[in-house]
């Protein structure tokens, strides 16, 4: 090895750029927070004002949380930490800024397009289509800058904290992609080309792992740089790191289903989502307990030290978090918790308490550094940590109260179980109210405490002078000759050919027939057979091999790219192929008309699934509630899916027909004169608002590409459709002595509202089938 | 019914194997990570810790 020594100085700038805008978002999504929680509590504080209401603004709080708080946070965390654990600057400084300057530009996009009503109608991936673009393109530039770092490394070995990081680039990027794959019909508008159960499968694949893998594995990451240098001690166990790591990025993937318990998706994709759901529980408890025993022999600093405060803390919220989310997965917990509030309370737990926690010790401890001063308050810091402590507990402690009230009073019978105790909802709504307000000034809490952060980091940093890291290095401690791999040695090795071809062999000789079958069956037991002998012979070369992989970082990434396809693969390729509208049984969706498809578009810009389920689960309650159960079919056209997650209102997937055209003008107009009680915001401007019908007949071209049975209509036959139900509505309306134009957007939202739940039988080709 | 047997049974599989072989990467990687050299476990842990870092200060 040379001894030639050379000093890089670190892009600690970016890092800069990062904290601050994290700090700066996270304070604009949690006054939104607090502003939908306020509006829960009293409708008014939706002000009639459509780029207001709780539906648009809702979206607004969740993205900017996730992406523009965690997002930026995430980023300083890693840019800081992979520079100093591979001995060498960001590869490109034109690429950090490309990355930075390009993610807020889609933050200040997103804050404008979603309170204008801008969405896609699906949670966490409201964002249009042009701005999905923008994300997957400045994602690419953070992957290329980040794995461009690494190839140019000055250190050997990848810490796990790198391995975690390694895992949610690739992750993230597939999910993000496959989840927003559409067809667009505008500018602004398009449709996933997914649908009914296809659509929320790969829905809550990609929300459930945008947690797993945007919200946990990068924050494990920065855990595990940031808390062994707070505490000035290494990590409890590096051994149990690395089974935390594989057994995460493994198992993560396929617990997505666990959003969809109970309803319409196949059994067999349930019970997959509720055993790796369980399953979590190993890795998650291993990965909080090696975090918190990092701090042995210093828990003492935790009376004085705010940074320890809040990473013990955020590791305590993890463990809370990732105990309570399996436990939601049972079924039968599941069945109470679902569409209430609990499940609100369990993501906070993991977002005030694990990512907020986590960001404000970082944060806390990378200020003084980066700006070479200390931190202009420590007791600011420590009141903090208290009030945000205080916050959550009362915020989480409100929302479970909330949340097994009303499960309890939604589920609850008598008679025998035949008749509902509470069949009003609203008397369920009545019942949580108190909570709402502590929620309020739970959410409240927390906010001053980020504020009193903003205050003191503006303090220490004022009139301070920015300073970046330095450190020298000897150039040749790049990876000897003999330990590289290259990409293809990642897969031409002992261990994944004779893993590669059991595995091969054994599904043959499960699913397939006749001799393929017996050829299987033999394969399997000579692939398995051959592995056993070639270990015995030659097991240094299996040992060989993942020393070699821990110092490659290409067939790395490409070994936890398969890890994580796997799962989705499974899951989503046999339920595109399988659950479609041909091979659907018993009932299926009739296709909306024109002026019921342009009222679909309104209720998802209104974000009316943010409160609306449309799924009735195999539950008894819910049936004697809401109706017969939701068929898979039935909502086999609905592009994208509107199952919904939380039922502030009641599920409306039976709602056409249950009442008359007037009683929804009446309570789309204001919701108190027919539903006393009601917390659902007015909707003044649907009764203003002609209909834009510019771009209908795209949007049916495209639903029809997409599958949807549309005949080739022209655009005059559209427009009459279009027009002679507006008018049949619009009479009816005025039979009751109310009168609205044919063209206004109520009326649209009136024809789509009484389609729910209609369908016909369906006669699928394979039953018909002769043979 | 017999479309069901044919197209959807055939997939209640999948939850078994996928467990099984979760547990296979589960117990492999454990075997892997408790059988590290304890000076190789000693090195990654002290990772974080391997640097003499100064300070540069922006003009």
């Amino acid at each position: 090895m040379s001894s030639n020594k050379i000093t890089i100085e670190f892009n600690d700038r970016i890092v800069r750029q990062f904290l601050l805008a994290s700090v700066f978002w996270g304070a604009v999504g949690m006054l939104v927070g607090v502003l939908i929680a306020s509006q829960l509590a009293y409708w008014q504080a939706n002000f009639n004002l459509s780029w207001l209401t709780y539906g648009r603004l809702r979206p607004l709080h969740t993205n900017a949380v996730i992406f523009a708080l965690v997002g930026n946070m995430m980023f300083a965390g890693i840019y800081y930490s992979t520079q100093r654990l591979v001995k060498a600057r960001l590869a490109s400084d034109f690429l950090s800024k490309l990355h930075f300057w390009g993610w807020q530009a889609i933050i200040v996009a997103a804050a404008i397009t979603l309170p204008l009503g801008f969405s896609r109608g699906k949670e966490y991936a409201e964002l249009i289509w042009p701005l999905n673009i923008a994300v997957a393109v400045i994602w690419v530039v953070f992957a290329i800058n980040f794995f461009w770092t690494l190839a140019r490394r000055n250190e050997p070995s990848l810490y796990v904290a790198i391995w975690f990081y390694i895992g949610t680039i690739v992750t993230v990027a597939m999910l993000y992609i496959v989840n927003h794959l559409s067809i667009p019909t505008s500018w602004t508008h398009s449709y996933p080309v997914f649908s009914g159960v296809q659509d929320a499968l790969v829905q809550w694949w990609y929300g459930h792992n945008a947690v797993a893998f945007f919200l946990t594995t990068p924050i494990l990451g920065i855990m595990y740089y940031f808390v062994p240098k707070a505490a000035e001690r290494p990590v409890y166990s590096y051994r149990l790191s690395v089974i935390h790591f594989w057994s995460l990025v493994f198992v993560y993937i396929w617990a997505g289903p666990h959003h969809l318990l109970n309803t319409a998706l196949p059994n067999w994709l349930q019970m997959l989502g509720m055993v790796f759901s369980l399953m979590l529980w190993a890795p998650s408890w291993g990965g909080m307990l090696n975090g918190l025993l990092t701090l042995r022999g210093a828990w003492d600093k935790l009376r004085t030290d705010p940074v320890l405060k809040f990473f013990a803390a955020a590791l305590t919220f993890y463990g809370m978090a990732t105990f309570e989310g399996p436990l939601l997965s049972i079924k039968s917990v599941n069945a109470l918790a679902h569409y209430t509030d609990w499940i609100i309370a369990h993501v906070h737990v993991g977002t005030l308490g694990w990512n907020g926690f986590m960001a404000a010790g970082m944060t806390y401890w990378l200020v003084p550094r980066l700006w070479n001063r200390r931190l202009h308050s420590v007791g600011l810091a420590n009141l903090h940590f208290w009030l945000g402590l205080v916050g959550i507990l009362l915020y989480v402690a409100a929302l479970w109260t909330s949340g097994v009230t009303q499960g309890l009073m939604l589920s609850a019978t008598t008679e025998h179980g035949s008749v509902l105790t509470y069949p009003n909802f609203l008397d369920t709504l009545a019942a949580i109210r108190p909570m709402m307000l502590m929620r309020m000034i739970g959410g409240t809490l927390y906010l001053v405490g980020w504020f009193m952060m903003a205050w003191n980091l503006y303090r220490t940093i004022k009139g301070a002078d920015p300073v970046n890291g330095t450190i020298e290095v000897s150039v040749a401690q790049v990876p000897a000759p003999d330990a590289r791999m290259g990409v293809g040695g990642a897969f031409f090795n002992p261990p994944v050919v004779f893993s590669t071809l059991s595995t091969i062999f054994t599904c043959a000789w499960l699913f397939a027939q006749g001799a393929w079958q017996t050829a299987g069956m033999i394969g399997a037991i000579v692939s398995i057979a051959g592995a056993v002998l070639h270990f015995r012979a030659k097991g240094k070369n299996w040992a060989d091999w993942y020393d070699r992989l821990l110092v490659n970082w290409a067939p790395f990434t490409v070994l936890t790219l398969i890890a994580v396809v796997a799962g989705g693969l499974i899951q989503i390729v046999p339920t595109i192929i399988v659950n479609k509208a041909a091979n659907v049984e018993d009932r299926i969706q009739v296709p909306y008309t024109p002026l019921e498809l342009a009222g679909r578009d309104i209720y998802v810009r209104e974000g009316c699934y943010n409160c609306h389920s449309q799924m009735i689960r195999t539950l008894v309650p819910d049936i004697l509630r809401y109706g017969d159960y939701s068929r898979l079919g039935e909502s086999i056209y609905d592009h994208p899916f509107q199952w919904g997650s939380k039922r502030t209102g009641p599920d409306l997937a039976r709602v056409g027909g249950k009442y008359p055209n007037l009683w929804h003008f009446r309570h789309m107009e204001n919701p108190r004169s027919v539903s006393a009680g009601s917390n659902m915001p007015n909707y003044p401007w649907l009764y203003l608002n002609a209909l834009d019908v510019s771009t209908l007949d795209r949007k049916i071209d495209v639903q029809r590409t997409l599958g949807v049975p549309y005949p080739l209509w022209t655009h005059d036959e559209i427009q009459k459709n279009l027009a002679a139900q507006s008018a049949s509505i619009t009479a009816d309306l005025r039979s009751n002595q109310v009168n609205v134009a044919d063209d206004r957007e109520i009326v649209a939202v009136i024809a789509y509202l009484q389609k729910l739940g209609k369908s016909e039988a369906a006669h699928p080709h394979v039953a018909q089938r002769k043979d | 019914m017999f479309r069901r047997v044919i197209l959807e049974n055939w997939m209640s599989i999948f939850p078994f194997v996928a467990f099984v072989t979760a547990g296979c990467v589960y117990t492999l990687m454990s075997l892997k990570a408790f059988r590290m050299r304890p000076a190789q476990t000693v090195r990654f842990e002290n990772l974080p810790f391997d640097s003499n870092e100064t300070a540069r200060h922006e003009k």
